[in-house]
């Protein structure tokens, strides 16, 4: 046991690896928020009129909002008026090749070992880097551009593709869908846009590495991501973040929408700063996430890895609206030390025959708080929907928390659900078959963990399958229950 | 008059009766907590503000037998124990109480003078009335109910009946009543608590059950709900087990077809409390909802000690507009390691216009434990069903099979064989079937 011990202080000692500042330039917006705010963000943005009014109608709707309750995460209450809510870079010069990057950055992506020349080259993958609320830089477009794939900042879409943005834009998650929704729709200052056209099937994983950088910013992304009729994508989501005391508010709302016969899978690694050991600092992850399957066959797929922020807060979810669509939700969320996580999805069956899937496995260990809450609802128009649901909790040492709770409202006789959900701890048996075969405790518990997450993990495009695994061996190695 | 206070000059007159100080303090806290509505977490499906009359009278009607009550009791199965409240109020002419050494049975109200000591221990202690809504109201205005106590390693063999009929002539009427429940250690006894509207017009009552189970004490306690479709019930079931102790509890709701008043509403809260080591608690419900009965059941195991154990399991059939809520938690606190927990919550959709809002839910701080919950909505296997017709049974009858076998899963749990059998035979009526 005093071994045992040992290592569970050591991986709790563990420190924050990628926690570090780059030095930019920045030019911010005045502190708090105000009506103001909202218009200093449009115009620097060179926004149209619409967007203006479409921000303000946001912002008003904030202001009538009560912050919620309801969730099984504590934090002191938030200051909205002591935050930045808008950072850009200083230097704007166009970027042509990869030399041209701030060389700060480039080291700020070395350290966290993205090889973005190796992953053009050889993974063909396009990355869109957002450094704080500014793209920096985006490649492979012209390549996507050939096929018609418009794939750029959101800013840009909505100079360049307004009629694509008036029409999506706030349609799955609307202005006073929720408070932290409103406010990012008030406040938003970059994020991604992909339109894949009719029929065309995204010839390389997107993917867009979000970082907050300047101090006291919350960052504010928005993505919308619309698969025209019979098109697929793949879209990757990865964050990492610099070490902080302070804590810090990311508040980002992304909004699929899938076509008839579309398709949308969207996976997520996050391991922003979770805090240090003592529960200080870390970042506040309150994120709307919800997707659409406004289609006939249809289809819109989340997987999430959650091993970092000091909260997490967010439910991706669909709303499942066209005949035969399907949604799924593939989720691991792992907490350790002080992190609270409250996460879980939505599965609204509106359509005829439409099916979802729920898969989460949720990993809490020190004095973390880990919470599973979903919603599956089957309307009456939602004739031989079909849901399962499968949740499992596992719990490293006797100072933490699991909580499920899931909400079934079925109204329609022929829909079918089943959930099941299970908590535990690593069985001492398998740690004794792992010991026997020369294995140590710390070795076993990284592979039976690994092996308790594979379900989700397979769902991960090759490249976040091997970071993913790396993640939950950073945050849980050594730990054995 | 508004509804405080109609309820604060109401309780004014109770006056400086037993248990006077609880009874302020309860209704000090249901001033604050009032009535629940759908906005409250705990009542979220279930939107008892709108169905409750705005003026309620909550003092006692004492009332006629009538002739449906006297039916009633001769239906019953010759019970030698049998007793009866009618409007809240205890009926001594129609009860059966035999003397029997080592256990004490009668009204809460004879029980405040002739055992005021342990009812002082014990009443109100259980239920939260600082956030329980009709606990509050029910500790404020109790006027009489059951009490029952055993002694030390006395066992009783005979189920004990107390039934709860409600024929109120005032459509106002609110009964509170209430069951004080004692078993020292060894105790063992099955206990039977039966609700029954016996008047054609709607009736309302908040019922409050406390049952302490000793160390190695043993109760199984039943709950029926047989004919409730035009009533608005709340139930509230408080236990807490000691060492070694076991607690075992069915809830049985049918919901016949009525008169139409459209005003059926069960809510049954209970909550068992493991507090000392390798306690047990087993918690089960059956619930039959037609035309547009509400019934909502909400379970609460409370795992506090080490090595404890409890299962759960719910099975519904809702038809017409019926509608069903299943709210099961499992606690488990940091104390309470080794703890096995399951529950399982199932339902069957027979109508369109019926609906389920399920929401099982755990909550574990341990982390040396096996918890598990399953919910499952859907019909009746396709397969059983063709199996069934392809050896030349109707598809009606293959139904009504197929859903007795479903329900009688439930009825198997209970462990007083004279009751058991009585439920068969209610749920052979419910679904018509013969053998």
């Amino acid at each position: 046991m005093a071994d045992n011990d040992k290592i569970i202080d050591e991986v709790v000692a563990n420190d924050y690896k990628y926690g570090f500042t780059t030095n930019i330039e920045q030019e911010f917006a005045a502190i708090g928020l105000s009506e103001e705010t909202v218009r200093f963000i449009s115009a620097k943005k060179n926004e149209p009129e619409w967007m203006l009014e479409w921000r303000l109608k946001a912002y008003s709707a904030w202001l009538k909002m009560e912050q919620p309750k309801w969730q099984n995460v504590h934090f002191p209450e938030i200051d909205f008026q002591s935050i930045i809510y808008y950072a850009a870079q200083k230097k704007k010069k166009v970027i042509n090749s990869l030399d041209d990057v701030d060389p700060e950055i480039r080291a700020t992506y070395d350290k966290l070992g993205i090889p973005i020349q190796e992953q053009k080259l050889l993974a063909g993958v396009a990355v869109d880097y957002v450094m704080d609320s500014e793209s920096v830089i985006t490649t492979f477009r012209e390549s996507l551009k050939e096929k018609g794939i418009i794939f750029c900042s959101i800013s840009e879409a909505i100079r360049e593709q307004p009629e694509l943005v008036k029409q999506y834009l706030g349609s799955v998650v609307p202005q006073r869908d929720n408070y932290y929704a409103a406010l990012n729709s008030a406040v938003f200052s970059d994020g991604s846009f992909v339109y894949i056209p009719k029929g065309v099937r995204c010839p390389m994983e997107l993917s867009t590495y979000f970082r907050i950088n300047a101090e006291n910013t919350g960052q504010f992304e928005r993505t919308l991501i619309i698969a025209d009729e019979g098109s697929y994508v793949s879209y990757l989501e990865g964050c990492t973040a610099p070490m902080r005391d302070e804590n810090q508010l990311h508040a980002a709302v992304v909004e699929l929408i899938t076509l008839d016969n579309a398709e949308i899978k969207y996976s997520t690694v996050q391991n922003w700063y979770p805090g240090d050991k003592e529960g200080k600092g870390g970042i506040y992850n309150f994120v709307t996430k919800r997707g659409m399957c406004r289609g006939k066959n249809s289809k819109i797929s989340w997987t999430q890895v959650e091993t970092g922020s000091a909260i997490t807060w967010k439910y991706p979810s669909c709303i499942l609206k066209g005949e035969n669509s399907i949604g799924e939700f593939y989720s691991v969320a792992v907490t350790n030390n002080y992190q609270q996580a409250d996460t879980g999805t939505k599965m609204i069956h509106i359509g005829k025959n439409t099916k979802s899937r729920i898969v989460s496995k949720g990993i809490s260990a020190g004095k973390s708080q880990n919470s599973y809450r979903g919603l599956v609802q089957v309307h009456k128009t939602a004739d031989n929907a079909y849901n399962s649901s499968q949740c499992d909790s596992l719990l490293i040492g006797d100072k933490c928390g699991a909580h499920t709770f899931p909400y079934l409202e079925i109204k329609n006789k022929t829909g079918r659900v089943e959930h099941e959900a299970t908590t535990s701890k690593i069985g001492e048996d398998l740690l004794f078959y792992c010991n026997q075969r020369g294995l140590s405790n710390e070795e076993a518990v990284s592979m039976i963990i690994n092996g308790y997450c594979k379900e989700v993990f397979k769902q991960l495009p090759m490249e976040f399958m091997v970071e993913a695994q790396k993640l939950l061996s950073i945050s849980l190695e050594g730990s054995v229950g | 008059m508004s509804f405080t206070e109609n309820i604060a000059k109401q309780f004014a007159l109770i006056g400086n009766t037993n248990v006077a100080e609880l009874r302020k303090n309860a209704f000090t806290a249901f001033e604050k907590l009032g009535i629940p509505s759908s906005r409250h977490e705990e009542w979220k499906y279930t939107n008892i503000k709108t169905k409750l009359n705005e003026q309620l009278s909550l003092t006692p009607v004492d009332s006629q037998v009538n002739t449906a009550v006297k039916n009633y009791i001769s239906s019953l199965p010759p019970y030698s124990f049998r007793i009866i409240f009618l409007n809240g109020v205890f009926h001594s002419e129609l009860s059966i109480v035999p003397q029997m050494k080592g256990l004490t049975v009668c009204s809460l109200k004879e029980a405040f003078t002739s055992n005021s000591s342990l009812v002082e221990k014990y009443f109100g202690k259980l239920v939260n009335y600082s956030e329980e809504h009709f606990a509050a109201l029910n500790t404020a205005f109790v006027n009489d109910g059951a009490f029952v106590h055993i002694q030390k390693n006395v066992l009783i063999d005979e189920p004990i009946y107390i039934q709860y009929f409600f024929t109120a002539s005032d459509v106002n009427a609110f009964a509170q009543t209430r069951s004080l429940v004692i078993l020292e250690d060894g105790a063992s006894i099955q206990l039977a608590e039966d609700f029954r509207n016996a008047s054609n017009i709607s009736v309302q009552y908040n019922h409050v059950s406390e049952v302490y189970v000793g160390k190695n004490a043993s109760i199984d306690i039943v709950k029926l709900q047989l004919e409730v479709s035009n009533a608005i019930g709340v139930d509230t079931l408080e236990a807490q087990v000691e060492r070694d102790g076991k607690f075992s509890a069915a809830t049985i709701t049918f919901s016949s077809p009525n008169t139409g008043t459209g005003k059926a509403l069960i809510r049954n809260n209970v909550t068992a409390r493991l507090i000392g080591e390798n306690s047990h608690a087993d918690l089960n419900g059956l619930y039959f909802g037609k035309e547009t009965a509400h019934i909502d059941n909400h379970i609460l195991v409370d795992h506090i000690s080490p090595n404890c154990t409890s299962n759960q399991l719910y099975k519904g059939v809702l038809d017409d507009e019926s509608t069903g809520v299943f709210n099961g938690k499992i606690f488990v606190k940091p104390d309470a390691q080794k703890t096995n927990a399951f529950q399982s919550s199932k339902a069957l959709l027979l109508s369109n216009e019926a609906s389920i809002n399920s929401k099982p839910q755990l909550e574990i701080f341990a982390d040396d434990v096996k918890c598990s919950h399953g919910a499952a909505v859907g019909q009746l296997d396709e397969n059983a069903l063709f199996y069934l017709r392809a050896r030349g049974i109707t598809k009606q009858e293959a139904t009504q099979i197929l859903t007795y076998a479903f329900a009688h899963e439930v009825i198997e749990h209970v462990h007083s064989k004279p009751i058991r059998q009585f439920l068969c035979d209610r749920l052979k009526d419910e679904l018509k079937v013969n053998f």
